[in-house]
């Protein structure tokens, strides 16, 4: 990889060494970092260069996280990945709200982060990308409600259905891509990135739980629609809430 | 005390009517007593003045005429006869007989010889009354010219029926002392047994509203001791909780950094070893916080499909390369909390299929209450066990390590959100082998 396709991430924690750490794990598995120790860093590293993601601790002595991700969104749409130690659902409820991509409680696999990392950046650099649903908590599609924060889906009556991880995952980017057709491949790299890569099942799979679970019929399915040798499409129109 | 009543309010009901039925019994006693004597004696006077009028009438008589007089003056309750003598009959020179003699002695002078018996009289306990005689006195007396009469007065029946009606009136009075004492016991038990209702709860809430502190002055202020010791073993249980939470929490950063520096390093053996021993302190980690944050609850109530829930948790397993059956039928959407009863269910399942195989989830659904059912095939666990393995962070020897064995707080987890929900988990050993965990949740 040429040093100028390097991707640059700027990291903002409060503790020196996982600073330190972040900026020599991340550097070696090729990307281009710089960090920060608070708002003020931040904003001065914000002013001075270009990024491609934000590594945001959410406890900052001064202005928190929370805040600095609201400030941040208000200005950009760069991707930022909120990082935790408090790890309750109140953070990562806030945290989506203030408009972070992805949500990462500590102490996190390093590894987890270098995947969620790699999905962000692919979402992000996706052609046309798909519905802007920063700072919703709740995604509305024929008449079912997709709840971000506590990843439920409620069906037209108002009740909670649970979601495997799986499903909440693939559902969650296909209401982002809503009327547009997804390859098998796209869904993958898409979903893929988690903890438990090595038995994921296929994208069949998981459509068709998913086709269940909103009782859409495999045979004629009215909402996740296959696409002959080409993938699937989420036909619905979708709206945020909140 | 072999035959002392076991419980506090029998002991006192008890020693209350004793206590009482002794007091009734001595003053009646001596009431009844006394009243027959002023009776007794009474008579005694009026019968006593009105022999000595009919002696000196009689005597002042002239024989010929005396037959016709005493038949005039023979009406009850004195019976007079001529020349007569003493009746066969119990007779004793008791008082009522020498109060009599003696009375008389003084009416008439020294002029008159007599005797006076009491007759039947039944006085004394150890002469037991004739059958249909009537206490009498009999007087005889010898008059001026030879002649004796015998005078028959007889006693008012009632005089000598005390017996029976002390009798009566003691056993009204022991009833109703028995039933005064029951009550009066009871309404002074009472607070007790509702001190022990609040320990009994405060093992189970510890948040529990506070006992009232009114009553008696000595309930009152184990009332209040008792409030203030559970107000201080909540603060004892919160100041733990606490500590624990920061502990815990304040290890995240530092696992934070190790697993950062052993990402780096070249050792891949050994790296994958480090990263193993932490993830496993990050397990201990977030499970302790889970399991002081379901001790507080918080999470909203809502309309849930239990069905979705474990199929969910299904695909979650099937995810990770693990499987179970669950026999899937609709049921109503259920009242609860969906994230914590995924964890309980979750965990639940999860134990299962690490210390069993073959596990099945079944739901048993009643109007009142639901039923999660999860069963597997495999050792079980023993039963003198079986309410220990809910204590956080109870493993059993042996058959349950680290390994497998995750951080042992599942279980605690999973009947902390079970109970937080009002029901519980009740654990068995299937006859064919294996664990039979069932979760109960009112509806």
């Amino acid at each position: 990889m040429a040093m100028e396709t390097k991707e640059r991430i700027l990291v903002v924690d409060d503790d020196p060494d996982i600073r330190s750490l972040l900026h020599e794990y991340l550097e070696r598995n090729g990307y281009s970092v710089r960090t920060a120790g608070n708002g003020r860093e931040l904003r001065m590293a914000m002013d001075t260069g270009r990024y491609d993601l934000v590594v945001l601790d959410i406890m900052l002595p001064g202005e928190d996280g929370l805040t600095l991700c609201r400030s941040l969104r208000a200005e950009s749409h760069i991707p930022i990945i909120m990082l935790t130690a408090r790890g309750d659902e109140m953070d990562r409820i806030l945290g989506l709200e203030m408009g972070a991509d992805d949500y990462l409680p500590k102490p996190f696999n390093p590894r987890e982060l270098l995947a969620r990392i790699k999905a962000t950046l692919r979402r992000a650099s996706m052609p046309g990308r798909g519905t802007d649903i920063n700072g919703a908590r709740r995604l509305r599609f024929a008449d079912w409600t997709l709840d971000l924060s506590t990843r439920h889906l409620v069906n037209p009556e108002g009740v909670v259905m649970p979601l495997s991880s799986g499903e909440f995952r693939l559902l969650k980017i296909l209401l982002e891509h809503p009327n547009r057709v997804l390859s098998r491949d796209q869904l993958l790299d898409l979903t893929r990135g988690r903890d438990r890569d090595p038995f994921d099942r296929s994208i069949d799979v998981q459509v068709s739980r998913l086709r269940r679970r909103i009782q859409d019929d495999s045979q004629a399915p009215d909402i996740i629609k296959t696409v002959r040798s080409e993938g699937y499409i989420l036909a619905a129109e979708v709206t945020c809430e909140e | 005390m072999r035959f002392a009543p076991r419980t506090l309010f029998g002991r006192l009901t008890l020693s209350l009517v004793i206590l009482l039925s002794v007091a009734q019994l001595l003053s009646a006693a001596a009431h009844f007593y006394n009243y027959k004597r002023f009776m007794l004696r009474e008579v005694t006077q009026n019968s006593a003045g009105q022999i000595a009028r009919l002696v000196r009438l009689i005597d002042a008589t002239k024989p010929s005429e005396r037959m016709r007089i005493v038949h005039a003056l023979d009406s009850l309750p004195l019976h007079v006869v001529l020349g007569g003598t003493a009746p066969a009959g119990t007779a004793n020179g008791t008082d009522g007989a020498n109060t009599m003699a003696s009375l008389l002695r003084e009416n008439l002078g020294a002029g008159f010889q007599l005797t006076a018996t009491l007759l039947h009289s039944g006085m004394r306990p150890s002469q037991p009354q004739a059958a249909g005689a009537q206490a009498a006195y009999d007087v005889e007396v010898h008059l001026h010219d030879g002649q004796s009469v015998q005078f028959i007065y007889r006693l008012p029946a009632e005089l000598f029926a005390w017996r029976w009606r002390l009798v009566i009136s003691l056993s009204l009075l022991l009833l109703s002392t028995m039933f005064v004492a029951w009550l009066s016991v009871r309404w002074l038990v009472r607070p007790l047994a509702l001190l022990a209702h609040a320990a009994d709860d405060l093992g189970k809430d510890i948040t529990r509203p506070p006992l009232s502190e009114s009553g008696p002055e000595e309930i009152a202020t184990a009332a209040r001791a008792f409030n203030r010791m559970q107000q201080r073993l909540a603060r004892f249980i919160g100041d733990r909780a606490r500590v624990l939470a920061a502990v815990s929490h304040d290890l995240k950063t530092p696992i934070t950094r190790l697993r950062l520096r052993a990402a780096m390093l070249d050792d891949e053996i050994l790296q994958h070893k480090i990263q193993g021993d932490l993830d496993e302190m990050s397990a201990m980690v977030s499970d302790t916080l889970e399991f002081l944050r379901d001790m507080e609850g918080g999470e909203p109530m809502r309309r849930m499909d239990v069905v979705a829930l474990i199929e969910s948790i299904q695909s979650d397993t099937e995810d990770m390369g693990e499987s179970f059956t669950f026999d899937a039928k609709p049921i109503p959407p259920f009242h609860g909390r969906p994230l914590a009863l995924k964890r309980c269910i979750g965990n639940l399942v999860q134990n299962a299929l690490s210390y069993g195989e073959r596990v099945t989830v079944r739901l048993n659904d009643h109007p009142e209450s639901l039923q999660i059912i999860i069963d597997d095939r495999g050792p079980g666990i023993p039963e003198a066990l079986q309410a220990q393995v809910f204590e956080p962070f109870f493993r059993i020897e042996g058959s349950r390590n680290r390994a497998t064995g995750g951080t042992g707080l599942g279980l605690a987890i999973a009947r902390n959100i079970a109970r937080g929900h009002g029901g519980d988990i009740v654990l068995a050993n299937r006859a064919e082998g294996g664990l039979h965990v069932a979760v109960t949740l009112p509806r």
